[in-house]
């Protein structure tokens, strides 16, 4: 069954008097558990794409069906409640609060939703973390962990509320090799056992190579769209 | 609200030394605030004091005629059977005492030299139920029984003259008919007032040889009355007693001229407003100084934080509530330099009560200014203008942070990710 639909997704924005197709007619759905890579040169729209995926962004034309709900149309505040509910985000750059410990990092998205006590928020932060194999470190701020760990804790961050869709922009391109896949082990073993739905966009030869499903954008259109055979 | 708070707080921290710069701002306005209106109500307090107690008194009768001619200070113009107006007065609600005067201008002389005095005839008992010329006797003694054959004398007199308690010295003025007249005194007492003038020409001298020296025949040219005066009591309890006194006593004594002591410090009280707008104007300046440092240290936290914020809103945070977290580091940098500025005034206030203020430091003379005004001012704990510059701090650190404040909220979201 389809998580998410997209059709006909246009996205044009305008720079200075210049009329710039970001998105043209970008059509293709999205299942339950995959693990998605969306690839492309510079300016082929990848972040623009994931933007509308993410709800940060609203299409010009076509339209975004979620879990069978139609999303075009729905005001800046709806969107931000849809986002806070359903997606979790993770950026090349970690995007840590700095002034927050690990443990509050993690904890700040079930801390928006008011819908768990503070003990409750504090033992899924401390669960997820052990997830991602930093529950000795939950009370370092970012500065004092390394790169890879910042990530870690960054997927942690968007894991905790237990979304369906966790969105990744280029997740590894700021970290080395090793720890790059590192990274990308942990986000198919989340992958496998929560069937958490996994889209990034990415340039990394090796991220490509352990999706299970890779679109190619190229001009702002799909140019290729190849699912890997599971393997046995 | 309190992860909002946490982060506000710890940003706060973080960024430790702007925080502390831009909060010193508004202490420093606070404190300068403080230490101004404590200073002003000290002068103030001094000024009335001095007028109630030294210069004038609550309530001032003279006939009609001397007060057209007041400056004059002419002394034909006596008020008829004075004693027994002063024995009605003291019976009236809140009236303390009643002191007959009589004011002339006499020259002084140590037999070689010879200055121009201001001379004040007075009864020795009755006028220290008014006045407080007693107190400030700093060398030799108050009039002995009667005071005759005694004077008290200004302190910067005294020395120009080169005088002393039991110095002799003589008296001359034209009495009553012009003629000139003179009579020999004893210094009994030397006069340290704080107001200037006192000091500089003040001459006292007794009922008894006032009449010698002036043939008044038994008349005076001026009654005082005081009224009860709660000591920290505003003055305008004062004026509004007098000022009722004046208006009950005018319709007994309908041929006297009532002069109430709002009318005495008249002058007083419109320079009295003029500093009060200086210290608004004082508090407007240096307030919005501390606000503009306020909007440019929250809008420099926006701008480093637009990634920050851009998560915090891709995360699901409504822009209301990134509004209130920069909302929330303006008003505590607000709080913060306004109680550092409550302590640091606390401290000023406390120098300044305890210590006073030598204006005559400044490098001006105070006895030039011509008010009454003593040379060293002490300034007054006023707990209210704590609480007010408290809150004004507060409340315009918060209007100074809604501005950047907004401005983060209203960050796109996706060009905040991207904000490198």
């Amino acid at each position: 069954m389809s998580l998410l639909e997209l059709k006909g997704i246009e996205k044009t924005y305008q720079k200075d008097r210049l009329e710039v197709k970001a998105l043209r007619g970008v059509s293709f759905s999205i299942d339950k558990g995959e693990f998605l890579s969306v690839v492309g040169p510079s300016g082929s729209g990848k972040t623009t794409l994931l933007n509308i995926i993410g709800c940060l962004d609203t299409a010009t034309g076509g339209s975004v069906l979620y879990d069978g709900r139609e999303l075009s149309g729905m005001d800046e505040k709806a969107l931000s409640r849809y986002r806070k509910e359903n997606i979790g985000f993770i950026f090349q750059s970690y995007n840590l609060i700095p002034v927050l410990t690990v443990r509050e990092n993690v904890e700040l998205p079930l801390v928006i939703e008011r819908r768990y006590s503070t003990a409750q928020i504090r033992q899924k932060a401390m669960e997820t973390l052990g997830l991602v194999g930093l529950a000795e470190m939950a009370d370092r701020f970012p500065r004092e962990i390394s790169g890879g760990q910042e990530q870690r804790v960054a997927i942690a961050r968007a894991l905790i509320k237990g979304p369906l869709l966790i969105l990744a922009d280029e997740p590894t391109a700021n970290l080395d090799s090793d720890t790059a896949r590192e990274i990308m082990d942990l986000m198919e073993r989340v992958n496998r056992a929560r069937q958490a739905t996994f889209v990034f966009s990415t340039h990394d030869p090796m991220v490509v190579a352990r999706a299970k499903r890779t679109v190619t954008l190229h001009d702002g259109a799909i140019a290729k769209d190849e699912k890997k055979e599971a393997r046995a | 609200m309190s992860t909002l708070l946490t982060i506000a707080v710890r940003n706060l921290v973080r960024h430790r030394l702007r925080t502390i710069i831009t909060a010193l701002t508004i202490c420093v306005g606070v404190a300068s605030f403080l230490a101004i209106d404590s200073i002003m109500d000290g002068s103030n307090k001094d000024a009335f004091d001095n007028i109630v107690y030294l210069t004038g008194s609550a309530l001032k009768i003279h006939t009609a005629e001397y007060l057209a001619e007041k400056n004059s200070l002419p002394l034909k113009y006596g008020i008829q059977d004075a004693e027994s107006m002063m024995d009605s007065i003291r019976e009236k609600p809140g009236v303390v005492g009643t002191a007959p005067r009589v004011r002339f201008l006499g020259q002084l002389s140590n037999y070689k030299d010879m200055l121009p005095v201001s001379a004040v005839v007075i009864d020795p008992r009755r006028d220290a139920e008014v006045f407080r010329i007693s107190e400030y006797v700093e060398s030799g003694h108050y009039f002995s029984d009667g005071g005759s054959g005694e004077i008290l004398i200004g302190k910067d007199l005294a020395e120009d003259l080169g005088l002393a308690p039991g110095s002799s010295v003589v008296l001359s003025a034209n009495d009553v008919n012009e003629v000139m007249n003179a009579l020999d005194f004893t210094v009994a007492g030397v006069i340290n007032a704080p107001v200037s003038g006192l000091n500089t020409n003040g001459v006292f001298l007794s009922r008894q040889d006032g009449e010698g020296l002036l043939g008044l025949n038994g008349l005076v040219t001026e009654i005082d009355v005081q009224m009860e005066w709660r000591p920290g009591a505003p003055f305008e309890e004062l004026a509004k007693t007098s000022g009722a006194l004046a208006a009950d006593l005018s319709k007994s004594y309908p041929s006297l001229a009532f002069d109430p002591i709002a009318e005495q410090a008249k002058s007083f009280l419109a320079l009295i407003a003029s500093k009060s707008k200086f210290t608004s104007i004082i508090i407007v300046i240096v307030l919005a100084i501390a606000l503009v440092g306020i909007v440019n240290t929250v809008l420099m936290s926006v701008y480093e934080r637009i990634r920050e914020v851009g998560v915090m809103r891709a995360m699901g945070f409504q822009g209301g509530e990134v509004r209130r977290m920069f909302f929330l580091e303006g008003t505590l940098i607000g709080l913060l330099g306004s109680v550092a500025g409550m302590l640091l005034g606390g401290a000023l206030v406390w120098l300044l009560v305890v210590r006073g203020m030598d204006m005559n430091s400044f490098g001006f003379d105070i006895s030039s200014f011509n008010m009454p005004i003593s040379p060293v001012i002490h300034g007054v704990w006023k707990p209210q203008s704590f609480i007010q510059i408290l809150i004004i701090g507060t409340v315009s650190a918060m209007i100074a942070a809604l501005l950047p404040a907004r401005k983060a909220a209203k960050f796109v979201v996706t060009r905040a990710l991207r904000f490198e």
